[in-house]
């Protein structure tokens, strides 16, 4: 009897233990949420002072700088990393093995040379664009070897010929622009050839970019992968549609052939390269990848004979960007270096050795770094709230917090009625509250957009943009977004009001459209809360804002894939709610990706998923893409920005902040930078960790 | 006997043929291709979505796909992973499924032995304290939520005492310097296990069959020599350290799994004991005068043994997809982590072939089950 009783209380003990335990840490962290978010506000700029790098780098270094990742690298391989093996965490493992002739600099994203000896205006040559780049003559791969002019016409030529894939494109054949030619003037002078006139987006964002990789170790694997293309030619016959038509004739079998030929000739031969061991592949940058545990850690070992290696990188508020190398040598672009300095550090790489180490979750990665078996952990998809207070809670970790390069919208349809009308998407812009759901219900965690480019790309974002409701109140959204929508023939039954008594909208009734017609329902395709709870709040809001108006537009939440066919490959959607990184900081494309209308998703599969069509904006992005002058391509993005926030084809919604966590010991050679550290060029090679 | 297991092989081969055709068009009626997800981005130029769809076959009507697949699946082409283009799926499977099997066989064999023996004793001294509280302690495992179980074990053993490593199967730092590769030491861990538990398993046999003044001796003997010769071989050949770090790291998932496992194992086998010693031939045992551990050793547990045995090679089968938690938890890069990265990017033939794994090891496992039954019990005969 007894047994039983004191068998029923250690039960109850042992379940109250688990449910205290289980509850517990929430309740002590939501107390500690405001005051470490104020204090990473506060300690957000820790850039590495000179003095601060010199004493590190005479004593107090680590010898390894360690970081987690979350997946294994899908090869270390460069050929395959812009190819089909690309990936996020693949980048940060091979990071640095191609040398570029240009790049971009720190923090500003200027375009400045790398193993090119200075910037270069091209010469028109009868039908040709002529570029001659002169190369640096010291420069040297991982091994010794001279990287010379030799190294970019192979490449050049490798990505050319093989016809290689997905990210290879863009350093042969930028902007769809054929027949780029490379050729050795002499050991470091090459020199390319345009078929027709270079811009910004085929030179600076495109070949001068270019990656470059080791002749001498590489060449026997590109001979073999030629080996398959060898005397093959493109079939005369045009490629059939369909190969698999009953009604083919003879013909159109003979050419279907002819093409599969060809297409497994170079098929094969990517492969062959994709596929060819990379092991000992020299590197140009701060690290060698030396070591791959599958599943556990990468090894990367410091390249003594890395170009930059004790240069010192400064930049000033007047402009200026300027390279001292040990040996005396300067580079200095954009300035006199008269104002004063914003940037200074010494080029690494510090660490012998770089360990990236793998976890199989985000949660087992900042737990590591609690524990301190890493002193950085790379998180693309953002570092969640309760994983910053937890981490925080070790009192040796700091955040470290930086705009983001991304932009959360709602797109239309514009393929459909009646979001192919102008009021109703105007209508919508005007119901939609950014500012309330970002304050109010979002309590601050992300930021109002009003243009399509984040503020944080401060060069090509245009202030002025306008934004008419940004302070408007309910009641004045609500009576705009009435009157615009009568104004353009829309009718009620029963008008939608602001009640002043009730302090919220009598909702509309009988909504219909300018040609009579009832409005037909409307569906906000949308990542779940599970996926991302932001965009899905948003959702809710807009679909119940609307609502109120009388318009029937539901929420529809569902999975990422889910949405992968309707938005981007059939273009079947209503409205959706998505976000985009942005990728190239320095060259905005994406402006013609997004909303020109050759970008058509119905149409080309490509990503102008509302079906924008402007003449006039197509003209505008045509000019942005072909011109060579900066200015003039700020001016048509800065043009562009304004009409799409006239003609919404997507409502920008808000920005995200980009939060990176890292040991106290791990010095970065600055921690501002739009997109976060983890986007930084010098994360790994120019980054000191300290002893701890 | 021989006809029988022809017999369900036959059975097996169909059913896998069901199988994977089942989860291959299922896998494949997931919204978005890989195409789409590898592709999508606005740098990548137009057209490469469907030209890299055509590559990967996946233009290609599914009935077609299916056909070619299994084609080249029964001669013993897996193909090759969409995700890490262009690996062999069958080196990934190489690489990861050990992992998976030594953790999971290593905890279902700890957790069957300590749940068998425990639940015999406890159902033999029914209604002591240490029964009632066995039993919370069974029921708690047994539905503990398995992520805050297994983060909990984290925080107790290795943040809060730092005895064990929080995950991963090894410490980077201890492998920078590491002569062999981990999947090389790793494989000469489980030959050294392996070898060990032959010869400890041969042991106890022997040990039966000598009389009592030598059993005991060589049952000592048959723990302490395979354990000294694998300290000696790890200390002759110089990688004592990397396996000595990759058995650390085994602990804490083993201890985890064995724990959620021995709770169901404990609990079966006292309800499979309470009901036996119920019947009549243990009375008669009993009547006869046996010593008490004979009865409960050699009459009621050896029938109480089935349907724990049952659950135990079933477990088996069921570990690479039970395994997707722990292994995530634990950062244990085995199969189950696997298939969840597989089909979250719809890599068809990385989850086809982990799929078919499961599969495999499923239906091999009813097939083991069905063959020790006619071991352990004699009535039973094919």
């Amino acid at each position: 009897m007894w047994n039983k009783k004191w068998l029923a209380l250690a039960a109850l003990i042992v379940v109250a233990s688990m449910l205290i335990s289980a509850c517990e840490p929430e309740v002590v962290t939501v107390e500690t949420i405001v005051e470490k978010e104020v204090e990473v506000e506060v300690e957000k700029v820790v850039t590495a002072t000179p003095e601060a790098a010199a004493e590190a780098a005479t004593g107090g270094e680590a010898d390894v700088y360690r970081i987690g990742i979350y997946e294994d690298p899908k090869t270390l391989n460069y050929w395959n990393y812009l190819g089909p093996g690309s990936s996020v965490w693949t980048a940060y493992v091979v990071n640095g093995y191609a040398a570029n002739l240009y790049s971009l600099s720190d923090q500003r994203f200027d375009f400045v040379p790398s193993l090119a000896k200075e910037l270069v205006q091209p010469v028109k040559e009868g039908d040709t664009w002529v570029y001659t780049v002169p190369m640096v003559e010291t420069a040297t791969w991982s091994d010794g070897e001279a990287i010379d002019a030799y190294d970019v016409v192979f490449t050049h030529n490798a990505c050319k010929d093989l016809k290689l894939t997905q990210n290879w494109p863009s350093n042969c054949r930028p902007n769809g622009v054929e027949g780029i030619e490379a050729a050795v003037i002499d050991d470091y002078t090459v020199q390319y050839i345009f078929p027709v006139e270079p811009s910004l987006a085929t030179w600076n964002a495109g070949i001068a970019l270019a990656a470059i990789l080791p002749e001498h170790f590489w060449k026997g694997q590109v001979e073999e992968a030629y080996g398959f293309i060898e005397g093959v030619e493109m079939p005369e016959a045009e490629r059939p549609e369909d190969c698999d038509a009953e009604d083919l004739d003879d013909a159109g079998k003979a050419a279907c052939e002819a093409w599969t030929v060809y297409d497994e000739a170079f098929e094969n031969a990517r492969k062959t390269l994709y596929e060819a061991d990379p092991t000992g592949s020299p590197a140009y940058g701060g690290f060698t990848t030396d070591k791959f545990e599958p599943g556990a850690f990468v090894q990367r070992t410091k390249n003594d004979n890395y170009f930059f290696k004790g240069a010192t990188i400064s930049e000033y508020d007047d402009g200026t960007w300027m390279v001292e190398f040990p040996t005396g040598e300067t580079r200095q672009l954009f300035g006199d270096a008269s104002g004063e300095k914003t940037l200074e550090y010494v080029s690494g790489p510090h660490a012998p050795n770089v360990l990236l180490s793998i976890y199989g979750s985000q949660d087992a990665a900042f737990l590591a770094m609690q524990n301190g078996e890493v002193d950085y952990v790379i998180a693309p998809t953002g570092v969640s709230r309760g994983l910053r207070e937890k981490a925080q809670t070790s009192g040796d970790i700091k955040t470290y917090v930086n705009a983001d390069y991304g932009m959360y919208y709602v797109a239309f349809n514009m393929r459909k009625s009646p979001m192919d009308d102008f009021a109703f998407r105007q209508a919508i812009d005007i119901i939609v509250d950014k500012e309330f759901v970002v304050n109010k219900v979002l309590q601050g965690t992300v930021f109002p957009m009003y243009s399509t480019m984040p503020p944080g790309n401060g060069y090509w974002h245009n202030p002025d943009v306008p934004t008419p409701y940004k302070d408007f109140t309910r009641a004045e959204r609500v009576a705009e977004a009435i009157k615009v929508l009568k104004e353009a023939g829309w009718n009620w039954t029963q008008e939608p009001e602001w009640s002043d008594d009730q302090q919220d909208v009598i909702p509309g009734e009988g909504l219909t459209m300018p040609n009579g017609e009832a409005m037909p329902e409307i569906t906000i395709l949308g990542p779940g809360p599970a996926y991302d709870p932001l965009r899905a709040t948003f959702n809710q809001w807009i679909s119940e804002w609307a609502r109120e108006m009388g318009m029937p537009i539901k929420s529809e939440l569902t999975g990422f894939n889910n949405m992968l066919d309707p938005v981007f490959v059939s273009a079947d959607f209503d409205m959706y709610i998505l976000g985009w990184s942005l990728g190239n900081v320095a060259f905005p494309d994406y402006y013609e990706s997004f909303w020109h209308s050759r970008n058509d998703t119905a149409t080309t599969g490509n990503f102008n998923t509302p079906g924008f069509k402007n003449d006039e904006y197509d003209a505008m992005i045509d000019e942005f893409m072909s011109t060579t002058d900066l200015d003039v391509a700020r001016e048509k993005i800065f043009a562009a920005q304004v009409m799409l926030a006239e003609q919404r084809p997507y409502i920008p919604l808000f920005y995200k902040q980009v939060y990176d966590l890292a040991r106290s010991n791990v010095q970065f050679p600055y921690t501002e930078v739009l997109g976060g550290i983890q986007n930084e060029n010098a994360m790994q090679t120019d980054t000191i960790p300290l002893a701890q | 006997m021989w006809k029988f297991l022809g017999k369900r092989l036959i059975q097996m081969l169909f059913t896998l043929l069901l199988f994977q055709a089942v989860t291959y068009f299922l896998i494949d009626a997931q919204p978005g291709d890989i195409a789409d997800l590898l592709a999508h981005d606005p740098s990548i130029p137009p057209g490469e979505r469907d030209r890299l769809r055509a590559e990967l076959g996946l233009d290609r009507p599914p009935v077609e796909r299916f056909v070619k697949y299994i084609g080249n699946f029964y001669t013993g082409n897996l193909g090759v992973s969409f995700n890490e283009y262009p690996r062999q799926v069958t080196d990934i499977i190489k690489e990861r499924l050990p992992r998976t099997l030594v953790l999971f066989f290593t905890a279902s064999i700890v957790s069957f032995w300590a749940g068998f023996m425990s639940g015999k004793i406890l159902a033999w001294r029914r209604g002591s304290f240490v029964e009632y509280a066995s039993t919370i302690v069974g029921v708690t495992l047994y539905t503990v939520f398995t992520p805050w179980f297994a983060l909990m074990m984290i925080w107790l053993f290795s943040v809060q005492l730092g005895w064990l490593p929080a995950g991963k199967f090894l410490s980077p730092e201890v492998w920078i310097t590491a002569p062999a590769s981990a999947n090389a030491i790793f494989s000469r861990l489980i030959g050294t296990g392996f070898v060990g538990l032959t010869v400890m398993l041969a042991g106890f046999i022997i040990s039966n069959k000598v009389t009592r003044k030598i059993r005991v001796p060589l049952r000592v003997a048959s723990i302490i020599v395979p354990l000294s010769g694998a300290l000696l071989y790890w200390t002759l050949n110089g990688l004592g350290v990397w396996g000595g770090d990759m058995l650390q790291h085994l602990v804490l998932p083993v201890l985890t799994v064995t724990l959620i496992a021995y709770g169901g194992n404990m609990l079966l086998t006292r309800t499979s004991m309470l009901e036996t010693l119920r019947e009549d031939y243990i009375l008669t045992a009993r009547a006869k005068g046996l010593p008490d551990k004979v009865v409960r050793d050699r009459h009621a547990a050896r029938n109480a043994l089935l349907p724990v045995w049952t659950g135990l090679v079933f477990s088996i089968g069921r570990s690479i997809s039970g395994g997707i938690i722990t292994e995530t938890i634990f950062s244990w890069p085995g199969l189950g982590l696997t298939l969840l990265n597989a089909s979250l990017v719809a890599d068809i033939p990385v989850a086809m072939g982990t799929l078919t794994v499961i599969a495999i090891l499923t239906l091999v496992s009813h097939l083991v089950a069905d063959i020790g039954y006619a071991f352990l019990d004699p009535r039973i005969r094919y």
